[in-house]
This record gives structure tokens, C-alpha cells and sequence, in this order.
């Protein structure tokens, strides 16, 4: 297998033409269309913002006259009443909060409106997260703050949208210092004694200096389209390497080595190795050209560039399985039709609705979802995501359908693949 | 021994090889000469085990190879009608290549790469890229990967079409020492008489994907063994002496050619003294005489009305 596999790479890096091909055109591209598209990412308008739709199913006025109310059921002393009575009128948890987020967080765009319609408009990503505050937050709160009762706190239920997992968990982060801030409140009343109305105190720098660290800089054009080419061109690593198949008497060398008694499909194994191995060559060299010439992907960290590397072996996987595949069709019906169909055809689709050319999130959904199934365009994400310095853990769902694509592409081309002449 | 028996195949509706009867018996070198679309290509791939027949059998010293391809694959070195080289490696790395295929390896395979290389007459071109070579030098090398394995038959489906006399010439010699030096079985392909003449103990005619004729050169040309052509070159035409000829009891033809007069008489007949007193009576002068014994190309002629090649 290896012997092919050598074979295979000698034979690609001896063609020059296609060489360049491979190598230089993804950059020249990737240059104009950054250049050219400038702005189409919204370099300078970019900032991160959320829309974010609460659901009150508290009713606050409610619950603090009920509290009030029970007060007075409860023997204590008027002055402890009273004093309790007047902060019950202050402290409104669900105010407080709800202020934090349309006031104070100017990235937060809040929306109200009912659970249903909240529904509604995250699955069509409308809004990027639900916030829902549940019945009797108010009143339990008072209850724990105040009274010192142990009754269940309620607590805030956030629902992140599929498609803004970081935006979500945004949200999430606010809210938990949002708690951890009236937890800590109460403790001071508690120890103090005294009832004051407890401050509720965001660290919002904090949250917003995490926010633009994950975010890192907005995506660039020329980073865009350095990731657009790097997953396109690697299509033609597969072609090529069928093309080649085709016009290398392919039957006959097969024929040899069923004569020497190997199995033939140690040929298509060696095709596809080679095809991973120049497709992974191939998408370093144009991010190591893109941010050496171009400045971009800066700053370079360690973390995220292993991330992409990862990514970029997943997916010289997956092409050198659909390279596979083409060399088994192009073998299977002695025609090079297949491999032209698809550098000629099947790779600009793809690569059109995976977002190679335009970030396809100004596509109806419908192409939406067909381009994130594309091996290409699910690449394409993982590597925006990588570069915005999101967790591994954030990413693997992407490489895992990669994965899955690959194995099932690779098993279907050694079907396809003839391991004896057929004809009867 | 390898032998055929009634082996057909049938592609769509046409018959490429029908009921063919063939052997090839240890350190004999067997010729099977035919026209374009014999089926001389789809026989060899049936009997290389890479073709399955449509029926008929194949046997290798006795055992069914259609059954049992790998008892007779290791023997076989198949030399194929297209040049199945990378153009791109070199001469060399192609020939290592389809050594390591054969599981040779470290010395051994360097060893026997350069023996075939010798052998083929290539050893001091071998680091030049196969496209830069000529069209004689690709087939050289297409046979010497064919040879790699030191197998006990080969195979070559017209190794010598469409190149240099050079190339051929060596081509020929090689396989006629290749037979007679390491006895190695020869099935030999080709639509050139002289080829196969030269070089095959027994030869095959097909056509149409029949066995026409089959046997030593001298049992073939012997069908023809009644008639010897006797060409004559005259100074000048004459229509008298042409037409004394034609009263000879044993002349069965006269026909005219550029220089002279064609005659087909009954062999070993020896009419010369009877046509030169024939001459001088109708005062014509012979320049020359040639007595052309028939070749394998008459024997097609005469057996299919077709000439070998056109
Ligand atoms: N794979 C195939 N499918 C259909 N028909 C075929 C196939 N291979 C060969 N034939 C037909 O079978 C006949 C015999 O072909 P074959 O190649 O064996 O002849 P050949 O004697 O080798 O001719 P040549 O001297 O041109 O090489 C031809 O008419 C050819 O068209
Ligand atoms: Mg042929």
C-alpha cells in the first residue's frame, strides 16, 4: 500500500500544471475575492450583539403584595414588618435583571413575549437565546432573601438557540453572575442583619472583555475566503487524482496486480491516501501563505492552530474519501466523465451553498441546511468557530458528522470499486 | 503443460474467441498470428486468468485455472498490447514499482531490476522519464516489467506494433533468447508473418475468432504445397511467349507483373529449362528468375481470401 501511495505522490507532484493548480490558484482567489468582497463581512460595522426574548411568567406586582400580605398573617414585629414591607416595595429581582440586560449590556437586545412565540422565533433564529423567568421567581426570592425561609428558589431557565451556541452562552454566563450577585447580596443582609435592600452588582466589564476575547476579532474577508478556497480547492486534490486514474491504463496496472496475486484494492487505498495527504499540504500551505502574506488569523495561538490542523486532517479525510470514490467510479465505468462532473460541476454547487463564495446565512434556510450537510460547508463552520477561539468541545459536533460522512463515502467507494474485471 | 479447450467468449452478441483448442507445452514458443479483431487479445486475457470465459476450459498440468486463477498467476508473466507504464516516473521507478507490487524487496528487488533493465537493453537510460522515451523503448520496458518475476511462461500480445526496426529487431532476438537461453515458454501475439515465422517452434492462425490452421511453419506452408509461384523479369513484354506459356501442361496460371511474367505451376515440377527454350524461340530475353516458395501470409490468403494486413 505504501508502494502506491509513494507512487501516487510522485505521480501528483510531478504534474506542474496541476500543481499550481492546487496550490497557487485557492491563494490567488482567495486574495481577489477578499480584496474584491471587502466589506461584505461587515469588518467595520461588526459588533457582537444578541437578541435575546424573555418570558415573564412571573407576575412581580403581584408577588410582592402577596408577600406583604403574609406578612402581616406572620408575628412579627411592626418595625420588622414594616421595614420588610418597604424593601418588598424596592427589591425587585425581575426588574433588577431585566434592566441589567435592556439598559446596562448594550449588545443585548431583549424582546418579550410569550413561551410560544419564544419558540417560534428561536427555531427560526429570530432571536438567539431564551430567557424565561419562571412563576413565583419574585416571590421566592422575597421569601429566601427576606425571611430567610427555606423555600426552593426558583431558578432562571435559559434556552440556547442551535445555531448561537456562543451567543448562548453569553447569556448564560450573565445570568449566572446575576445569581451569584443576589446570592452574595443576601449573605451580606443575612450577616449584617441589617434589611437594606441588597445591591445587585454585575461585573460588566468583565463579561464584555470575555466577550470580545471569544469572539476575537470579527471575521476579515480574506480570512473568510482563505477558508472558503482552502475547503473548495481540496475538492480538486479528489479530482485530480481520478482524472490522473483515468488517463494511467488504470485496467492494466490492475491488471498486474491481480497477476501478482495482491489485492486490488490496495491501489484504491493508495489513491486515497495520497489524496489526504496533498489535500492536507494543500489547506496548510494556503492558511500559512494567508497569514504570513496577509496578516490574517491574528494572533496566532497555539490552541487555535492545533484546533485547525485537527479539522484539517478530518477533512483532507473526508476528501480523500470522496477522491476514493471518484477513482472507483472512473475505474468501474472506464470513463473520466465522473471525475468532470464533478471538479466542473458538483464542486462550484457545493462549494456555492457551504459558503465558499458568500456566508450563506443571507440564503433561504432550506439551502442553509443543505450547505451545512455539505462536507465542505460543515468544514467551512468548524473553522469559523475554531478561529473565534470556541472550545474544542464546541466544534467536535461538526467533526464528528465529518467523521461520519468520510467512513460512509470511503465504504460506499469500495463497493463501487471493481476488485475483478466484470465483464461476463 | 497449458492447454485449451473449446474456450469461447462472447461479448453482447459477438463471438470474440470461438471454441478455441491451444497448448503451449513446457520451453516451447508458440505463435498465434491474426488479423485486427481475431480475438488473439481476448484469448490471451481468458488463459492469463484476467478475462472469465463464456465456456470452455483452461487447465494448467492438468488442474481447472478457471476454478484456481493463483495456481497458474505466479508462472505467468503477461505482457500487455497497450503500454501500461507511468509516464511520468522513470524507467527505473516504474520497473521498482511493479517489483515491490511482486513483494520483492531491498536487495533482491534492486538486483532483479537492474537484470531486467540489461535485459531489455535500457540499463543506461533508466533515470529518464518513460513519456521522454521512444515508442520501441516504452515497449522494452513494458516487457521488462512482465519479466520481474523470473515467471516460467510469457505472454505478449503484439510487443512489437507500431515501432522502430531497431527496437523490434532487439525486441525478437531477446525473446528467441529468452526461449532458448532459460527455456522459457513463449505464447507470442502478432499480425506480423515474419514475426512469427522467425521466432515460433508452432503457430495458431486465427480469425474471426477461430483457429484457421495450426502447426510447424512447414506443416502450414505445405497446404500450399502443390504450388510454387515462379517470377520471371523480361527486357521486354511479349504477348506470344506469354501465351506459349499458358499452353504448358503443368503451368496452372500466367499472370503479368510490372517487370514481367508471374507464373503458378505444379511444385517441384522444375519447368525452367522448358520456359528458357520457350524464350529464346519467341526471342525474349530473361533478366531473371525467382522461385518463391509460399509464405504463412499465402497460407492466410489462400485459407481466408484475406491478406494478414492491409
Ligand atoms: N470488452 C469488450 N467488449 C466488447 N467487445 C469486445 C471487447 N473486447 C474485445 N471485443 C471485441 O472482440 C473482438 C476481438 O477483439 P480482440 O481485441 O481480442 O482482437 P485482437 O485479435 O487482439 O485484435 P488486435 O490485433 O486489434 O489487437 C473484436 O471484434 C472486439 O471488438
Ligand atoms: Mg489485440
Amino acid at each position: 500500500m505504501l508502494d502506491f501511495w509513494i507512487k501516487d505522490m510522485k505521480l501528483l507532484w510531478r504534474d506542474r500544471t496541476e500543481l499550481l493548480v492546487i496550490f497557487l490558484m485557492p491563494f490567488i482567489l482567495m486574495t481577489i475575492l477578499g480584496f474584491a468582497l471587502k466589506g461584505i463581512m461587515g469588518e467595520e460595522a461588526q459588533v457582537f450583539d444578541m437578541t435575546v426574548a424573555l418570558v415573564e411568567e412571573d407576575n412581580q406586582e403581584e408577588a410582592a403584595a402577596l408577600f406583604v400580605e403574609e406578612l402581616e398573617g406572620k408575628m412579627l414585629p411592626p418595625v420588622a414588618v414594616t421595614a420588610m414591607t418597604q424593601a418588598a416595595e424596592q427589591l425587585r429581582p425581575n426588574q433588577i435583571l431585566q434592566q441589567i440586560l435592556k439598559e446596562d449590556l448594550d449588545f443585548v437586545t431583549v424582546r418579550e413575549m410569550d413561551a410560544s412565540e419564544a419558540e417560534k422565533q428561536l427555531a427560526a433564529q429570530e432571536v438567539e437565546a431564551v430567557l424565561i423567568i419562571p412563576e413565583n421567581f419574585t416571590y421566592n426570592l422575597l421569601n429566601h432573601i427576606l425571611l430567610d425561609q427555606s423555600v426552593e428558589r426558583s431558578t432562571l431557565h435559559i434556552i440556547k438557540g442551535e445555531h448561537a451556541h456562543f451567543d448562548g452562552d453569553i447569556l448564560q454566563n450573565i445570568i449566572e453572575q446575576f445569581t451569584q450577585s443576589m446570592n452574595l447580596e443576601t449573605a451580606i443582609v443575612k450577616a449584617t442583619g441589617a434589611n437594606e435592600v441588597p445591591k445587585v452588582h454585575l461585573d460588566i466589564e468583565n463579561i464584555a472583555e470575555e466577550e470580545t476575547i471569544t469572539n476575537r476579532d470579527p471575521i476579515t474577508s480574506i480570512e473568510y475566503y482563505t477558508i472558503g478556497m482552502a475547503v473548495m480547492f481540496a475538492f480538486f486534490v479528489a479530482s485530480t487524482m481520478a482524472a490522473k486514474t483515468y488517463t494511467e491504463h488504470s485496467q492494466l496496472v490492475l491488471d498486474r496486480i491481480i497477476l501478482s496475486g495482491k489485492h486490488p484494492v490496495f491501489f484504491l487505498l493508495g489513491k486515497f491516501l495520497a489524496v489526504i495527504l496533498m489535500a492536507f499540504i494543500q489547506i496548510l500551505i494556503l492558511f500559512g501563505l494567508s497569514s504570513l502574506i496577509m496578516q490574517s488569523f491574528q494572533p496566532f495561538t497555539w490552541k487555535i492552530s492545533l484546533t485547525v490542523i485537527s479539522i484539517t486532517f478530518l477533512y483532507a479525510i473526508a476528501v480523500g474519501a470522496i477522491g476514493s470514490l471518484l477513482v472507483a467510479m472512473t475505474i468501474r465505468f472506464h470513463s473520466n466523465s465522473v471525475s468532470g462532473a464533478f471538479s466542473g460541476g458538483l464542486v462550484s454547487v457545493m462549494a456555492l451553498l457551504g459558503g465558499s463564495f458568500t456566508p450563506i446565512t443571507t440564503f433561504p434556510d432550506i439551502i442553509q441546511t443543505i450547505g451545512s450537510w455539505t462536507p465542505n460547508g460543515m468544514t467551512l463552520r468548524a473553522y469559523m468557530l475554531a478561529n473565534q477561539g470556541m472550545p474544542l468541545t464546541d466544534i467536535l459536533p461538526y467533526m464528528y458528522r465529518l467523521l461520519i460522512i468520510a467512513v460512509i463515502i470511503f465504504i460506499v467507494s469500495i463497493m463501487v470499486f471493481p476488485a475483478r474485471r466484470t465483464e461476463s | 503443460m497449458l492447454e485449451t479447450e473449446s474456450l469461447r467468449k462472447v461479448f453482447k452478441k459477438q463471438v470474440a474467441v470461438d471454441d478455441v483448442n491451444l497448448y503451449l507445452k513446457q520451453g516451447e514458443s508458440v505463435g498465434l498470428l491474426g488479423p485486427n479483431g481475431a480475438g488473439k487479445s481476448t484469448f490471451i486475457s481468458m488463459i492469463a486468468t484476467l478475462t472469465k470465459p463464456s465456456s470452455g476450459m483452461v487447465t494448467w498440468n492438468g488442474q481447472d485455472v478457471i476454478k484456481n486463477p493463483n495456481i497458474i498467476r505466479p508462472t505467468l508473466g503477461v505482457v500487455p498490447q497497450e503500454i501500461a507504464l507511468y509516464k511520468e516516473l522513470s524507467a527505473y521507478e516504474n520497473v521498482k514499482f511493479f517489483g515491490r507490487i511482486y513483494r520483492l524487496k531491498g536487495k533482491e528487488l534492486e538486483s532483479r531490476v537492474q537484470e531486467v533493465l540489461e535485459l531489455v537493453g535500457l540499463k543506461d537510460r533508466q533515470k529518464e522519464l518513460v513519456k521522454n522515451y521512444s515508442g520501441g523503448m516504452q515497449r522494452r520496458i513494458n516487457i521488462a516489467v512482465a519479466l520481474l518475476h523470473d515467471p516460467e511462461i510469457i505472454i505478449m500480445d503484439e510487443p512489437t506494433v507500431g515501432i522502430d526496426p531497431q527496437s523490434r529487431h532487439y525486441i525478437l532476438e531477446m525473446v528467441k533468447r529468452l526461449n532458448e537461453e532459460k527455456a522459457m515458454t513463449v505464447l507470442y501475439t502478432s499480425h506480423y508473418m515474419e514475426e512469427v515465422e522467425r521466432l515460433c517452434d508452432r503457430i495458431y492462425i486465427m480469425d474471426h475468432g477461430k483457429v484457421i490452421a495450426t502447426g510447424t511453419k512447414e506443416e502450414l506452408t505445405s497446404i500450399l504445397s502443390s504450388e510454387e509461384t515462379i517470377q520471371l523479369e523480361l527486357d521486354q513484354p511479349s504477348k506470344p511467349f506469354e501465351e506459349a506459356l499458358k499452353e504448358q501442361s503443368d503451368v496452372l496460371k500466367v499472370t503479368e507483373w510490372e517487370k514481367g511474367i508471374k507464373l503458378i505451376v505444379a511444385k517441384n515440377t522444375r519447368r525452367l529449362a522448358g520456359i528458357f527454350q520457350l524464350a529464346e524461340h519467341h526471342q525474349v530475353s530473361i533478366n531473371s528468375v525467382d522461385i518463391q516458395v509460399p509464405t504463412l501470409e499465402d497460407v492466410f490468403l489462400h485459407l481466408t481470401g484475406r491478406r494478414l494486413r492491409d
